[in-house]
């Protein structure tokens, strides 16, 4: 030993002095706030920090944790909090504190700085953290249940006013359709004089004017001329062979141009355009979005309630991860790794846990709201004390009350989270909705209940929000469906098991939007397509008679001349039958009185006269 | 500079008054504090040791520091030493009921590192102890004398005035 031992005893005592009064305060304090770091992922900040070895208590002020969802907020305030440690117990190693306070809570308050963390810090307590599968689903899954496909088409409609039409009827298909029906009738049309040319009706008809008006010329004094008429009928007949087949040719090409290019066929394919037209008209409006606001709710709602789901994992998991594991009764030992090595935990003989809180008891303000309550024995060790965390806050303002029951029993083998959260009468908080529209009212009675079993997680919120009042921007020119309503209710269910989570969103805003769009925008979309079914109309009436008339005009032309040719065919052809009658005639009058004029001869020659 | 200072912290050691037995002891104790985790009541107490026993405390503390850059490797021989006693079902007893009694647990002795090392410090501290007081004497016996008329002598005793100088001087 050394002789001078007084010395360095005092120079000793001098330093434990001196390190309690300056520095250890600051060490427990920047424990606790790396602790605090780490469980949050957000800053948490401590004003002061006592601590007093008379009666092992430690004082603590002005503690901050930010949310770390929206960093320019707290999660929580907490003006003072005081708790003393059992002297006998922590000779054991055992913290156990009979009492915390815990007052002046506050929650959701404005900060001056952001609360982040630094990313390198993140990066540090993600390392230490790891997720729970729960986590790991609910973040598998939120994206799928987040989708506000039907939201983001409404949000695209700037408004549904008429006036341009005219931008969206455009480049119709049916005026294509009816240029292309001008032009195949067009040829058609030429077809059909083409064929009619090509019979050379006048050239047949000239012709066989000249062949009868050559048998009216014709002289048959005597039977020398007959031979020159016979040459002349079989001309006449000739020509009234091609007569007749021209004529024959020329009725065909009648009735088939008669049948052909009729208004019908045009018609039929003109109103299919037209149908297609009017349709990819309405199309571009997205009309059809409009008039069925699907899933309108849970797009606007959603995320809020989505997020208060998030948030109730999140802390679950939290519990999870930091409540002390099960010991396997089959194992005496409980083995922990630890930085260097790994800690054995043996059972204790008696009936302390190493750490107990018994009684935590809490005051302060939630939205405007005095609450008080006590939560009951946090502990290492739920098995050790058989009693499960208990938690009871309560608190009563003027227009309504709250109250928020808590249990984490991690006892029985399968543990069980369960928190009940009843607000009734409260002012309704403002709440930041989908696309920059926010909700606010004259009050909120919500009823929700968060329940984590094993591995098996529900929730169901329900929520009635009194006059509620939606604001947006001045693009949200829908929201002023959404005024007036009297209540707004809805309902949400979440429930994760077998490796899904399903989520069950019920709210009357769809009805009431349907049926206010219904009764105002429904009468006022049937005006708007009749108007887009007049424009259509009004633009392609005006091809199609166009169309019409030329089809029908070049057609009557065409089939007036053949029936003018047919005409002047049949009256040659009557002309022929008549000339060649006539010459007849004449050819057996001239022999005929040849014959008699012989015979008279050789009756007189037999006579002997 | 750190090894400069070091070196120098050294050599004042070898090169003073202090007998081979005290240089020995402070250099075992220091290994045993520097083996072991910080933060336990048992690093406590050594230290304890070391400043209230006539041992040289600067040996002891540049024992300790030597021997943490080193613990790593003592790690892993203690790790599975301490490992195989705590979980020994022949010992089961004995550790709970250690594990119950007041203010033993604060040694943290269920940490298989703690024990492991402090029992690797044990058993290697009277080795130690002999192996250093025996080079400890060699030196002073054969090397001493020849090494303080060197260069190098000279230039860490002029190091040492002349930091003095800088603290003190002008």
């Amino acid at each position: 030993m050394r002789k001078n031992i007084i010395i360095p005893l005092v120079l000793l005592v001098v330093l434990a002095l001196v390190f309690n009064c300056f520095f250890l305060d600051k060490i427990i304090r920047a424990a606790l706030i790396k602790t605090g770091e780490t469980i949050f992922q957000a800053r948490v900040e401590i004003a002061s920090l006592k601590t007093k070895f008379s009666n092992l208590s430690i004082t603590i002020s002005g503690l901050a944790v930010a949310d770390k969802n929206n960093p320019m907020r707290n999660l929580l305030e907490i003006k003072n909090i005081y708790f003393g440690i059992a002297p006998r117990p922590l000779l054991e190693g055992k913290f156990i504190i009979e009492k915390v306070e815990l007052s002046g809570i506050i929650t959701d308050t404005a900060r001056k700085n952001s609360g982040a963390l630094p990313p390198k810090k993140m990066k540090k307590i993600a390392r230490r953290t790891s997720p729970t599968i729960l986590d790991k689903l609910w973040e598998k899954s939120a994206p799928e249940l987040r989708k506000t496909a039907a939201f983001a088409a409404w949000r695209e409609i700037k408004n549904i006013s008429l006036p341009d039409i005219q931008d969206k009827v455009q480049a119709l298909e049916t005026l294509q359709t009816i240029s292309r029906i001008k032009s195949e009738s067009e040829k058609k049309i030429s077809d059909y004089e083409t064929a009619g040319n090509n019979l050379s009706v006048t050239e047949i008809i000239k012709e066989t004017t000249e062949n009868v008006n050559a048998a009216r010329d014709l002289r048959i004094n005597n039977v020398n001329d007959i031979p020159v008429a016979e040459s002349l009928i079989k001309r006449l007949q000739n020509n009234q062979q091609k007569i007749t087949s021209t004529a024959a040719e020329l009725a065909r090409l009648k009735n088939s141009l008669s049948a052909d290019l009729t208004a019908n066929d045009y018609l039929q394919q003109i109103n299919q355009a037209r149908d297609k037209d009017y349709q990819n008209t309405l199309g571009k409006v997205n009309l059809a979005g409009l008039t069925t606001p699907a899933a309108i709710g849970q797009s606007l709602l959603g995320p809020v309630w989505m997020g208060k789901i998030d948030r109730a994992i999140y802390y679950f998991s939290l519990v999870r991860n930091y409540f002390p594991k099960k010991k396997n009764p089959s194992k005496p030992r409980l083995v922990l790794p630890r930085r260097r090595g790994q800690d054995f935990v043996f059972p204790r003989k008696d009936w302390w846990p190493k750490f107990w809180i018994k009684k935590v008891v809490v005051d302060g303000m939630i939205a405007g709201t005095d609450f008080s309550g006590q939560i009951l024995d946090i502990t290492s060790d739920q098995d050790a004390i058989n009693q499960p965390t208990l938690a009871k806050i309560s608190g009563k303002s003027k227009s309504g009350y709250l109250l928020i029951e808590a249990i984490f029993d991690y006892r029985g083998e399968r543990d069980i989270n369960k928190v009940k959260i009843v607000l009734n009468g409260l002012p309704q908080p403002e709440y930041d909705l989908a696309a920059g529209i926010k909700l606010t009212g004259e009050r909120m009675d919500s009823d929700n209940l968060f329940l984590l079993a094993g591995s098996s997680f529900s929730a169901i919120l329900a929520a009635r929000i009194i006059h509620p009042e939606f604001r947006g921007s001045p693009d949200d020119w829908w929201l002023k469906y959404l005024q007036n309503i009297p209540v707004l209710d809805l309902s949400v269910r979440a429930e994760q098991s077998a490796g899904s989570f399903k989520i069950d969103f019920r709210s009357n805003i769809d009805q009431i939007l349907k049926q206010r769009i219904g009764d105002e925008i429904g009468a006022t979309i049937a005006a708007y397509r009749t108007k887009i079914q007049q424009e259509i109309d009004r633009q392609v009436k005006e091809k199609q008679d166009e169309l019409f008339g030329q089809v029908e005009g070049r057609k009557k032309e065409i089939l007036a001349r053949y029936n003018s040719e047919i005409q002047n065919i049949e009256s040659k052809q009557k002309d022929i039958e008549r000339a060649i009658e006539e010459t007849r005639a004449r050819i057996q009058s001239v022999a005929g009185k040849q014959i008699d004029d012989k015979k008279l001869k050789e009756l007189k020659s037999l006579l002997g006269h | 500079m750190f090894f400069v200072s070091a070196l120098k912290s050294i050599l004042q050691l070898l090169h003073s008054n202090n007998s081979p037995r005290q240089i020995s002891l402070a250099i075992a104790l220091g290994f045993i504090l520097g083996i072991s985790p910080k933060g336990t009541l048992g690093a406590l107490v050594i230290f304890l040791i070391l400043f209230f026993f006539k041992v040289n405390f600067s040996a002891a503390i540049l024992s300790a520091t030597f021997f943490s850059l080193i613990a790593g490797l003592f790690d892993i021989i203690g790790g599975p030493i301490g490992y195989a006693l705590l979980s020994a079902d022949f010992l089961y007893s004995f550790w709970r009921a250690v594990y119950n009694l007041p203010i033993i647990p604060w040694t943290k002795f269920y940490n298989t590192i703690v024990l492991g090392n402090f029992l690797v410090g044990l058993i290697l501290f009277y080795p130690l102890l002999r192996l250093v007081e025996l080079l400890v004497g060699i030196y002073r016996r054969e090397f001493a004398r020849r090494l303080e008329k060197t260069r190098l002598l000279k230039i860490i005793k002029m190091i040492s005035l002349y930091n003095l100088y800088e603290k003190f001087g002008g």
